[in-house]
């Protein structure tokens, strides 16, 4: 069995040395993997970044600000996490464009939390320890926020949450910021709601259809015993766990209950059944969805002026829009490639611009190098009006690390085929709902 | 019939539809190969998408779901050909890993194609609800899905056993050995198992497109959905992949109705632990799966 | 497979009986080396092993300590994992849900106030055990493709249970109040680095001398053919149920471990997902090697750290450079679907097995380099 053997026969006291054939295909792949394997692990596990004691700090090398963003860039909820990326890259690049943080350019360092074998805290721990980064945006899950809370105040880094747990805003953490609001406290504004503007009296019946998560049901749990509070009757309430095949036999027993409102956190894809079997069934009940649920072109798909969505900024409508929050909003996407109305607006709307908008504003007036503990402070400070986009002030209080305290509720308008504003103005309820 | 009754069964029927779909890829594939596939939600995914571009740029229903077999047909094929074919003989579990590698490298890459928002199409159904029997009613987008259902299942099944190629694919699933011995090519057949299997998974993610609004990832995420409904029909039978997945689903929708939609996913595992328990090869399953 | 790889593989593995010796140098370095009784690849692995660790906990920063920290409590389960279905052949889908059991449980015992540490961890481990009996029952029966399906479904209804005791208004979770030893707050980044690197120590050298002796043996004959080891008197219960029983105690500690580390504990962090995760690190680190399962994790754990320096290396050329940038972590998944299914065809032992490879090259070309100037010493 001695095929193509290269051999070296010496005579004398040496034996024979013989090599074999070297496989080209086995070391191809040897090569390849030892150089992904061996070579990360050594460039990523020396990296001794001196300690971690100077983090937050506010900045790396050549005058530049760092700020990361550490979010679910995969699995199942990467839309949720590359939206926030878009536009937190989007806030970046028009930053820089204007010149910058005084001066000094912006830089942004993505980790993703749902990363094979990473979790949200490596993902923080990367970016304070390794890129010490000023602050950090990210979490779609209020639970990673509330899991990295401890880390990031130990490191005097600020965090912008998309979600925050409730437990992280009563007593305020400094160093703990939400860039939304908390699921409770929708439910005042979605009673008022009915109420006010769907003018539906006393006894109305109607119906919760949440999706499985524990935020999710707590949501309905809350919405029905305010519901109840106000004097309607709950016909009907659904849960669809998050690994259901459809909703379909959830939303079927909802129908046939035949409620005249509907109070809804789903998630995305099971807004269309929904709906449809609504009006097939002769059923124009309004269907009231939370948050970041339908979003811009989940509404314009359902085409359906009796479907609501609880907002936090104005949807645009506009491309070539004249009120300056607006407008600044739609430059910053079109640096990242998205003209249409359906990218500008992206998933859930341009809620997720003025959070890293304000940052940037925060980290002018900070001053270079600006600590985490002054960042911390200026952001207390900021105060935005975004015309166009928001209503009233965007910021941050010493009180409340909330920066949006108006809700709003978008419909949809048939006749420009587009989310309308329904009603402004709600007051965001108490934290615990 | 009360409303709750009727609920039950459509709503049954639609899940254990769906079931089937995603069951039938499944259950081809272990029967000619052996392999355990935890890439069927993969190919839903590309299933999906594929079928958005198409009707999104101008192409009907038809085209789409053409496009959509087409390309996962030849996909399929040419998966099993590059990965599974070397890894013949391997144990079953190194097989089911491999699978979980190819979903991931797979859903991966339609992602930096794709991205990860939302597929929106056009509607191309009305929900409207024909009734058939007193309450019992069925939207048209549900007819078609379960005729398609039917009429994939009934083809696979005239061409597993009246045709020389489906004769040949029995073979190869009952023994290959003996097959190859025979003079069967074993690659070329077991490719074209799974490339029927991947166009049944392109048409079962095309489906789900169009009775909602999803993203990648949710697509992605019902790949697995479907295990309680094969075990129950018999992991290497066709007809149980259907059977089990109706069953199931009635199970699963009743749980929904009268118990809470909370329970109704992890009842099916419970029903899945008690077949293992009592009846291992499901009810149309055969004997020698039992020894596994 | 092609005949210059068989017979690579007769130049590398030790000489079977029978064969001639003359297909090596007898005196060579390399012929000395060969995977078997020597004692040198174990030498080896302690070296570097011990060298690594002192590295890291003298000389690395808070962030080298946090990654060490994650992938030794991954290695703890990982390990465990070679052990169930590397070493006795029995397939198990489910040991997120375990790691659940155990960190579930450290974290509600942290709050009271008889449970100082090590106390948590061990109840964990005996927990842990209970599932792995569980799981024995019909694992016993089944050992493929009906043993998956119950770990499967087992993975589904834990997540599912887990969910209903977190309950709805512990949306975030149950916080881990760090345990404390005397005055050592043991979730401190040093203290937590050494208790994982001595469990996991303790695991390797517990299995290393398990696998080496009858217990290893039993394993061996039940993963290779069940029929016959039963005929030649190995008692299946018995093994089997050591295996499940102990593994899934084992793989509770990490859970453990892992809820220490992240301070918090929710349900779905612990789900099919990382089940799936912690197979494929046995898998792409070498399945049914020792150290193989901790160099899966090594790989996994640091694969996205290593994607972003090399990004970082991208700066000259800005368009590639966004968008790796922007795309880091689909790319992190699609390189790490494609070196999996490249590992399963190619080189089943995995990272380990390329290591191997490198270093048996190393050596050849050092003994080609040493026979040149020897024969020139002959010649001059």
């Amino acid at each position: 069995m001695r095929r193509r053997l290269v051999c070296q026969h010496r005579t004398g006291a040496f034996k024979t040395v013989c090599i074999g054939v070297v496989d080209v295909k086995r070391v191809l792949v040897l090569v390849s993997a030892i150089a992904m394997t061996v070579g990360l692990a050594a460039c990523g596990g020396s990296s001794n970044s001196g300690g971690g004691g100077s983090s937050g700090s506010g900045g790396s090398s050549g005058g530049d600000i760092t700020v990361g963003l550490a979010d679910d860039l995969t699995g199942p909820l990467a839309v949720y996490g590359q939206y926030t990326q878009t536009y937190v890259k989007a806030v970046v690049d028009y930053t820089n464009a204007q010149g910058g943080i005084n001066g000094h350019k912006v830089k942004l360092v993505t980790a993703d939390a749902a990363a094979t074998g990473q979790n949200a805290s490596s993902a923080t721990q990367q970016l304070i320890n390794s890129q010490h980064v000023s602050a950090i945006f990210g979490f779609t899950l209020s639970d990673d926020c509330g899991a990295v809370a401890a880390l990031a105040t130990a490191h005097k880094t600020p965090l912008i949450c998309s979600s925050i747990p409730p437990a992280n805003l009563s007593p305020v953490q400094k160093y703990i910021f939400g860039a939304t609001t908390v699921e409770a406290q929708e439910v005042p504004a979605t009673i008022q709601f009915i109420q006010d503007h769907l003018k539906l009296p006393s006894g109305t019946k109607y119906a919760t259809i949440v999706a499985g998560s524990l935020g999710a049901q707590l949501y309905g749990q809350k919405a029905a015993a305010a519901a109840d509070k106000a004097g309607y009757k709950q016909v009907d309430k659904e849960v669809v766990p998050l690994t259901a095949v459809n909703a379909s036999t959830q939303i079927s027993k909802l129908v046939s209950t035949k409620p005249q409102v509907i109070i809804a956190e789903m998630v995305t894809p099971n807004y269309l059944p929904l709906i449809k079997a609504l009006r097939a069934a002769g059923n124009d009940a309004p269907v009231i969805a939370s948050d970041a649920s339908i979003g811009y072109q989940g509404m314009n798909s359902l085409a359906d002026p009796n479907v609501y969505q609880i907002g936090l900024a104005h949807f645009i409508t506009d491309l070539n829009p004249t009120e300056q929050g607006a407008k600044m909003a739609v430059e910053a996407l079109a640096m990242e490639g998205q003209k249409t109305l359906d990218q500008i607006n992206q998933v859930l709307g341009p809620q997720a611009f003025p959070a890293p908008y304000a940052v940037m504003q925060a980290l002018k007036s900070c001053g270079y190098p600006c600590s985490g503990d002054k960042l911390a402070d200026q952001l207390e400070q900021v105060k935005l009006t975004l015309p166009g986009l928001v209503d009233g002030t965007f910021g941050w209080t010493s009180d409340l690390h909330l920066p949006y305290s108006e809700l709003s509720i978008y419909g949809w308008d048939p006749a420009t085929k587009q989310p309308k504003l329904a009603q402004s103005g709600l007051q965001a309820g108490p934290l615990n709902g | 019939m009360s409303a709750d009754v009727a609920t039950v069964i459509v709503n049954g029927l639609v899940t254990g539809c769906i079931y089937g779909r995603i069951g039938i890829g499944f259950v081809i594939i272990f029967r000619a190969t052996g392999v355990v596939s935890f890439a069927q939600g993969a190919f839903m995914v590309l299933g999906a998408l594929i079928f958005g571009s198409v009707v999104n740029g101008g192409g009907d229903l038809a085209i789409g779901m053409i496009a959509v077999s087409a390309a996962l047909f030849i996909g399929g094929g040419l998966i099993y050909w590059l990965v599974f074919a070397r890894l013949v003989g391997s144990d079953a579990f190194i097989t089911a890993v491999a699978t979980v590698g190819l979903g991931t490298l797979i859903e991966a890459i339609a992602l930096l194609i794709w991205g990860p928002s939302t597929i929106n199409i056009p509607q191309q159904f009305s929900f409207h609800r024909h009734h058939v029997v007193s309450t019992l009613g069925f939207s048209n987008l549900e007819i078609f899905t379960m005729c398609l259902t039917v009429g994939i299942f009934i083809i696979v099944l005239i061409g597993l056993h009246r045709t020389p190629v489906g004769l040949r694919m029995r073979a190869v699933a009952n023994n290959a050995r003996l097959a190859a011995f025979t003079g069967v090519n074993v690659v070329t057949t077991s490719a074209l198992a799974w490339a029927i299997a991947g166009l049944t998974a392109g048409l079962a993610g095309v489906v789900y497109l169009l009775g909602t609004q999803p993203d990648p990832g949710s697509v992605y995420s019902i790949g697995l959905a479907a295990l309680p409904a094969i075990l129950l029909g018999g992991f290497d039978s066709v007809p149980g992949a259907l059977v089990g997945g109706v069953l199931i689903g009635l199970v699963q929708a009743a749980v929904a109705v009268y118990i809470g939609g909370a329970w109704q996913d992890v009842v099916a595992y419970g029903v899945l632990l008690a077949i293992l328990l009592v009846r291992p090869q499901g009810l149309f399953g055969s004997a020698e799966v039992a020894r596994l | 497979m092609s005949g210059s790889w068989r017979h690579l593989a007769t130049l590398t593995r030790p000489n079977r009986p029978g064969e001639s010796a003359a297909v090596e140098g007898e005196g060579s370095v390399a012929a000395r080396l060969r995977i078997g009784p020597s004692p040198w690849p174990a030498l080896l692995g302690v070296t570097v092993f011990v060298a690594a660790v002192l590295s890291i906990f003298f000389g690395g920063s808070q962030y080298v300590l946090y990654e060490a920290t994650l992938i030794v409590t991954y290695g703890i389960v990982t390990v465990a994992q070679d052990w169930i279905f590397g070493r006795t052949g029995l397939v198990s889908l489910g040991p997120a849900a375990i790691m659940a059991v155990g960190a579930f449980t450290a974290a509600r015992l942290s709050t009271e106030g008889w449970a100082v540490f090590p106390i948590p961890v061990l109840i964990a481990f005996v927990f842990g055990g209970i599932v792995g009996l569980l799981i024995g029952i019909p694992g016993l029966r089944f050992r493929g493709l009906y043993l998956m399906l119950t770990t499967l479904a087992l993975q589904f209804i834990i997540s599912f249970a887990a969910q209903k005791y977190q309950g709805v208004n512990r949306e975030a979770g149950f916080t881990v109040i760090p345990p404390h030893w005397g005055s050592l707050l043991l979730s401190d980044p040093k203290p937590l680095f050494i208790v994982n690197v001595v469990v996991l120590a303790v695991l390797l050298l517990t299995l290393a001398g398990m696998y080496r002796g009858v217990p290893g043996r039993a394993w061996s004959a039940l993963r290779q053919n069940e029929a016959a080891a039963s005929v030649l008197g190995v008692n299946l219960v018995r093994w089997k149920l050591m295996a499940f029983v102990g593994s899934s105690a084992v793989t509770a500690v990490g859970g453990a471990l892992y809820a220490y580390q992240i301070g918090q504990v929710q349900y779905t962090t612990y789900s099919l997902d990382l089940s799936l995760t912690l197979v494929v690190m046995v898998f792409i680190g070498g399945v049914g090697t020792m150290t193989g399962p901790i160099l899966g994790a090594v790989a996994i754990v640091l694969l996205p750290v290593g994607l972003q320096k090399l990004s970082g290396q991208f700066s000259g050329w800005p368009t590639a450079a966004n968008w790796l940038s922007f795309h880091e972590a689909l790319v992190a998944n699609a390189i790490y679907g494609l070196a999996l299914l490249l590992i399963l065809i190619f080189e089943r032992d995995g990272v380990f097995g390329l290591l191997k490879r490198l270093v048996r090259l190393g050596l050849r070309l050092v003994q080609l380099v040493a026979g040149l100037t020897r024969r020139r010493a002959v010649d001059a």
